[in-house]
């Protein structure tokens, strides 16, 4: 079998990478926006190229082999948007090779451990009592883990004084705690826009509500500080979405700054990537909780990983796929059930692309407000 | 499908298991002497006997969850031999599941990433004229890489003084760089039994003839330690083939005690955690060099393992696998060709015991001569 083509296809803010081959046998990747996350992510699309300069004409069954050769072209390391691009083919490599042996990509991988994973559904609300109401919902629609911004509109950046940030996410982790009751696992998630001190002050102030974890407190760039952030407040940190190396990992974890690493199955290098990275993770007692924030298709790869990987305690699971235009793209959803995704069992990934209804969708800019402080400088967002 | 049956063979100085199914396919997995490599390796048998009651009767393909169940269902951790009895479990049920997927293991784990691996043989000799012939012989058959014990005789014991002990590494080394040439490979083992002062003084006294590396220098029990002697002399260090968890190679990563590491498939774990450790050490920059000292069962496994991950630089070979207490054991032996080992591509693990043979060569305990230090104390053997 030889790789024909790599194409990407596009549909509302989403993208993916389509692997051709002679044998009629395709495989699709969820392709992550990379250094794309606003705007246009040309470089991720230029990545994929490159990537096809490479594959075309290869067996897309030595996927590892692949993997190393598209790693290692990058004589100057290609960041975040090569890193998804080659873990968007490298998930649909995975997708053929399941294909061509008629199995589950969790199969060939020694698996399964499970056949379903708990999720945290993302929760959203721009007041307390809002998301208190919403979480209440979520609750009776059988979710066992929830994850919210606390921080209010997610637009309209964070309050202007220390005080008033801690005060803020106190009164939305409150309301959040009362409406689910003591037994609902809570998470909360500031996108990277705190300083080291406020996370500090965030992470002791709700320790009383007993969240699962508190995901990526402060910029993402220094691991000496995350790990001391992790170690001055008593949260466990979540962390990684925007790391994308086993080497960064790798000092993550022995740094000790994250109890859970959160690799994404575009950005952190594919299937091939995220299972060393899961191994890393389990020789530290650490939980990895795969990135998920794309399109159901992404859900799938992350559902083959869960079914292969023994220290996934909990899915990110944005809890829209049952909407357009995300249920409109694919064949079929990976299927929630009481609170846990089901481990699809078809070959592959166990989940297709709709191409003709892509088309209804025309392909839109990522768009993320930027963040300022009071005086009109900016934070990370 | 089911399994019915774990089956321990025994033949010449070999354990085996043979994992049977209720559909007729079975698996085949090698097990370590471990505790028993002085003596017979009754505890191994026993963890045998421990494992089986917890994998008949269940569906033999679920290799990650089996491995977790036999791992954590030690509540008090069994050491070498439990592990040496999971990890020939572990490679039967790959045999498995690759034979029922029609695939060898290394495809099913996205390789593979080369279809022959560079080796080194095993030489011999007892004084450096006769070590100087063997590797002329092996240079001459092609190999590219040759591994002798450097301290004269295994059985006779050490010199008896520091210097003498340097004097004679340095004297077997020689010998061996003249005859095999500037540009073959050569490697000592010195099978733990030097200090930390003997072994850093041969590493220093050794640095002129470019060794390749210096296995196990010293005792395996204190990583701390192998990382000073790794630091304190200039031949990298080949360590682990007495280290079985994903823990300990971290620890000895983690602290820069090794450059290449030496999991065993038959006793650190198998298949399944050999893969784990090599995502570790490529995260380090270090080569995984499988350990490889029983029978062509366990090249057989060491070779879809070198098939399956990126950062094997050579292969551990004995060399004495065409002799009739190897060969008669099994359907084929893997043959080498040019100073590489060729890496089939048949299902499963790609190789079979020949039982019928078993009745010439009976059991046998394992011999390994004792080291004492001049005053009858004892050294590591």
């Amino acid at each position: 079998m030889k790789v024909t083509r790599l194409e990407v296809l596009r549909a509302s803010w989403f993208m993916w990478v389509k692997v051709h081959t002679d044998e009629g046998i395709s495989g699709i990747g969820d392709l992550h926006g990379g250094s794309g996350g606003v705007g246009d992510p040309a470089a991720v699309r230029a990545g994929v190229e490159m990537c096809g300069d490479y594959l075309v004409g290869k067996d897309p069954l030595q996927v590892e082999n692949h993997w190393q050769h598209m790693f290692r072209m990058c004589l100057f390391r290609g960041g975040a948007d090569l890193m998804a691009a080659i873990g968007s083919v490298d998930m649909a490599l995975w997708d053929i090779a399941g294909k061509a042996a008629g199995l589950p990509v969790h199969r060939l991988l020694g698996g399964p451990v499970r056949d379903r994973v708990k999720v945290y559904g993302h929760l959203v609300g721009d007041s307390p009592e809002a998301m208190a109401e919403n979480a209440l919902s979520m609750k009776e629609k059988g979710f066992k883990a929830l994850r919210f911004y606390p921080l209010g509109p997610f637009s309209e950046g964070v309050p202007d004084s220390y005080t008033g940030i801690v005060r803020r996410v106190v009164s939305f982790v409150e309301a959040v705690r009362e409406a689910v009751g003591p037994d609902l696992d809570l998470m909360i998630d500031v996108v990277c826009r705190l300083t080291p001190p406020e996370a500090i002050a965030v992470g002791r102030a709700i320790e009383p509500y007993g969240l699962f974890f508190f995901e990526d407190p402060i910029e993402p760039d220094n691991i000496d500080v995350m790990a001391m952030v992790a170690e001055r407040q008593p949260v466990p940190i979540a962390t990684g979405e925007r790391l994308y190396t086993i080497y960064q990992f790798r000092e993550l974890l022995n740094k000790k700054a994250a109890a859970y690493i959160r690799p994404d199955p575009s950005v952190s290098g594919g299937i091939t990537n995220l299972k060393k990275m899961a191994a890393q993770a389990e020789a530290q007692y650490v939980g990895i909780v795969p990135h998920n924030p794309c399109t159901p298709v992404m859900t799938a790869a992350n559902l083959q990983i869960c079914g292969a990987v023994h220290n996934v305690p909990v899915l990110e699971y944005t809890a829209n796929e049952h909407r357009s235009p995300k249920c409109d793209v694919v064949n079929r959803l990976p299927e929630f059930r009481d609170g846990f995704l089901m481990v699809p069992k078809g070959p592959g990934l166990g989940i297709e692309l709709d191409e003709k209804a892509l088309k209804r969708f025309p392909p839109e800019r990522h768009s993320r407000a930027p963040v300022m402080a009071g005086d009109g400088s900016l934070r990370d967002y | 499908m089911k399994i019915t049956k774990v089956e321990t063979l025994r033949a010449s100085r070999f354990t085996w298991v043979k994992v049977h199914t209720d559909e007729g396919l079975h698996g085949i997995g090698e097990a370590h002497p471990a505790s028993g490599t002085s003596g017979w390796p009754k505890a191994v048998y026993g963890g045998i006997e421990y494992c089986a009651d917890y994998v008949v009767g269940k569906n033999p393909l679920e290799v990650e969850k089996h491995w977790q169940h036999m791992f954590r269902r030690q509540l008090f951790r069994g050491g070498s031999d439990i592990m040496s009895a999971m990890s020939a479990i572990d490679q039967a049920l790959w045999d498995i599941a690759g034979k029922a997927a029609g695939l060898s293991v290394s495809r099913m784990l996205g390789g593979p990433v080369r279809d022959r691996v560079k080796v080194y043989v095993h030489i011999n000799g007892e004084t450096p004229e006769a070590l100087a012939d063997d590797a002329r012989r092996r240079a001459d058959e092609g190999y590219k890489a040759l591994r002798f014990y450097p301290l004269a005789s295994l059985r006779q014991g050490m010199p008896d003084s520091y210097q003498g002990i340097v004097r004679t590494a340095v004297a077997f080394t020689k010998a061996v760089r003249e005859a095999a040439g500037p540009d073959i490979d050569i490697m000592i083992d010195v099978v733990n039994r030097l200090s930390p002062p003997e072994a850093i003084a041969i590493g220093r006294a050794l640095e002129e003839f470019g060794l390749y590396f210096f296995e196990d220098p010293i005792e395996p029990d204190n990583i701390e330690a192998m990382a000073d002697v790794a630091r304190a002399m200039p031949v990298p260090v080949a360590t682990g083939e007495r280290m079985y968890t994903l823990y300990q190679f971290r620890e000895l990563l983690a602290r820069k005690g090794a450059a290449y590491i030496r999991p065993d498939p038959a006793l650190a774990g198998g298949i399944s955690q050999i893969k784990k450790i090599a995502g570790l050490a490529e995260a380090d920059y270090v080569g995984v060099v499988p350990h490889n000292p029983l029978s062509p069962v366990s090249t057989a496994v060491c070779a879809q393992l070198c098939a399956a991950i990126h950062n094997v630089p050579v292969q551990e070979y004995t060399g004495t696998e065409h002799e009739p207490q190897k060969r008669d054991l099994v359907n084929d032996v893997l043959e080498v060709e040019d100073g590489f080992l060729k890496i089939p591509d048949r299902p499963g693990i790609g190789i079979d015991l020949n039982i019928e043979a078993f009745k010439h060569h009976p059991p046998v305990p394992y011999e390994r001569p004792i080291a004492y230090h001049p005053d009858g104390s004892l050294r590591e053997y």
